[in-house]
């Protein structure tokens, strides 16, 4: 498949692992510039770097707190000065909060909120103008799968939903696209705190692709989401988890 | 229809805007005691309460500021503390703000729209939660609307499908203590002009094509908190006229 995302600008928050560090090869191997962020590890951002350059693209990498407001204008700013554009926004950065309601504290609350909905207002509204002085662009953002079975710890996921279709609908007359992917149960390795409970893939078996899936089935989806061929696709969720819920 | 509200305590907030007032009166009719909640309009929030206690009911007011746990604490505590307990929640939440271009959307009204809604909702439930799993019965009433399904706002869309995902995860997290929770979708609905904010007058092609009457979507608040919905859970009631058919 001709993707057309050679020579594009594709910025990935969170590109340190799992699948920030995924969608950066991928998008690498199309022969996409990166611009990738992570606020803490410059070290697991540095190696995500060195790997995707072996394809041969340009990769700038800054330190970023996605849910700052002026830190996320000066990651930007920086991108645009190094290429001179943004083509391709991949939110990939999050965070969850396991269990329910009441076992929910304010602090794990607001950091949902934080990286979850106020990280890809943000980072959206920065690259918006030059998507718009090119007239092509594609903002992906992540879902998952805990917000359409329900679990309250997803809400601002949720609401990252409703911002993706607003988005969709202001910006598709410049060929601008915004769609979400949603990752069901996908191995990774978990952040400490943010483990499953129960263990990687327990409970998957009554699911139709009965496994957990990998970082880069979902990757594959994002490279498509992005590519030039979904030019007609944007305000919608692209559900990747085995069929574990059907939207 | 027999809803068995007769005695129950509904809290409602936001009391005098969007759905807030017709559903009060609407629960008062069934024989619903009421503690309704508003911002900062205390003399406003007296006369509502005064022409829903006219129907009979006991109604209690408070002031409360959403977006503080601690005022939200303190309601919730009000209201138990004069009404005995809290059956139903009828999280009529608005903050209010006119529609944006999403580039022109200055990050500090999101971020205050998001308190207020999201994040006021998640302590409002905190504080209601432990009552209604410890009396195994309660009934959760959000709001949604036409912006979350049709892209028409990013303010408004974002915290309506937020309230979408927080009403599943209620469902699912506590439906096991026979508390149910919903959203309504509203759209096109008379009052929500007066508001100020977003708005769907009728048109040619609305199925419905009429404004929808705030006592249309008080009626299913009481419906979807009646002893006979305790099948019906993490559901979206829309009522719009057919504008969007979910």
């Amino acid at each position: 498949m001709q993707t057309g995302l050679a020579g594009k600008v594709v910025l990935i928050t969170g590109a340190t692992r799992n699948h920030g560090r995924a969608s950066a090869l991928a998008f690498a191997e199309e022969g996409a510039h990166l611009l990738l962020c992570t606020r803490q590890s410059m070290d697991l951002l540095e190696e995500t770097a060195h790997m995707s350059s072996a394809s041969g693209v340009k990769v700038v990498t800054g330190r970023c707190d996605v849910t700052d407001e002026e830190q996320v204008k000066a990651f930007v700013q920086q991108g645009l000065s190094e290429f001179g554009r943004i083509d391709v926004v991949v939110n990939n950065a999050g965070w969850r909060a396991r269990g329910d309601l009441l076992s929910i504290s304010t602090e794990n609350w607001l950091a949902t909120m934080g990286v979850n909905l106020h990280a890809p207002f943000l980072m959206s509204q920065a690259v918006l103008p030059s998507m718009v002085q090119h007239r092509w662009g594609r903002i992906i953002n992540y879902s998952g799968i805990a917000g359409f079975r329900g679990s309250t710890g997803t809400t601002a996921k949720m609401a990252a939903e409703g911002l993706t279709r607003a988005i969709a609908r202001e910006y598709g007359k410049y060929n601008i696209t915004a769609n979400l992917i949603g990752p069901g149960s996908i191995a990774v390795i978990r952040t400490p705190g943010q483990e499953i409970p129960g263990g990687e893939g327990a409970g998957l078996e009554a699911i139709p692709i009965p496994r957990q899936g990998t970082v880069d089935e979902c990757t594959a989806t994002v490279v498509f989401l992005a590519s030039a061929q979904a030019s007609y696709i944007t305000g919608q969720t692209y559900l990747v988890n085995g069929g574990a819920y059907f939207l | 229809m027999e809803t068995n509200l007769k005695g129950k305590t509904v809290l409602v907030t936001d009391a005098l805007h969007n759905f807030g007032t017709p559903t009060a009166l609407a629960f008062a009719r069934e024989g619903a005691n009421l503690f309704l909640t508003t911002l900062s309009d205390h003399e406003q929030l007296e006369h509502t309460a005064r022409a829903v206690s006219s129907l009979g009911v006991r109604v209690v007011t408070g002031l409360c500021d959403l977006s503080s746990e601690a005022q939200v604490e303190a309601a919730v505590h009000k209201c138990i503390a004069a009404l005995g307990r809290v059956d139903v929640v009828v999280n009529n939440v608005l903050f209010p703000v006119p529609a944006h271009a999403f580039g022109a959307v200055p990050f500090e009204v999101w971020k205050r729209k998001m308190e207020v809604e999201l994040t006021g909702s998640f302590f409002l439930f905190k504080a209601v939660l432990p009552r209604m799993i410890a009396q195994q019965w309660g009934r959760i009433i959000n709001f949604t609307g036409l912006a979350a399904f049709q892209g028409t706002d990013a303010l408004a869309g974002s915290t309506e499908l937020g309230m979408v995902g927080m009403t599943r995860g209620m469902a699912r997290e506590y439906g096991k203590y026979n508390i149910t929770a919903n959203c309504i979708g509203a759209g096109g609905i008379e009052s929500e002009e007066a508001e100020g904010g977003l708005s769907f007058p009728p048109g040619a092609r609305d199925p419905i094509n009429r404004w929808g009457k705030p006592e249309e979507i008080a009626f299913l608040a009481v419906s979807l908190a009646s002893a006979e919905a305790g099948y019906v859970t993490g559901q979206c009631v829309m009522a719009n006229g057919g504008k969007y058919f979910l």
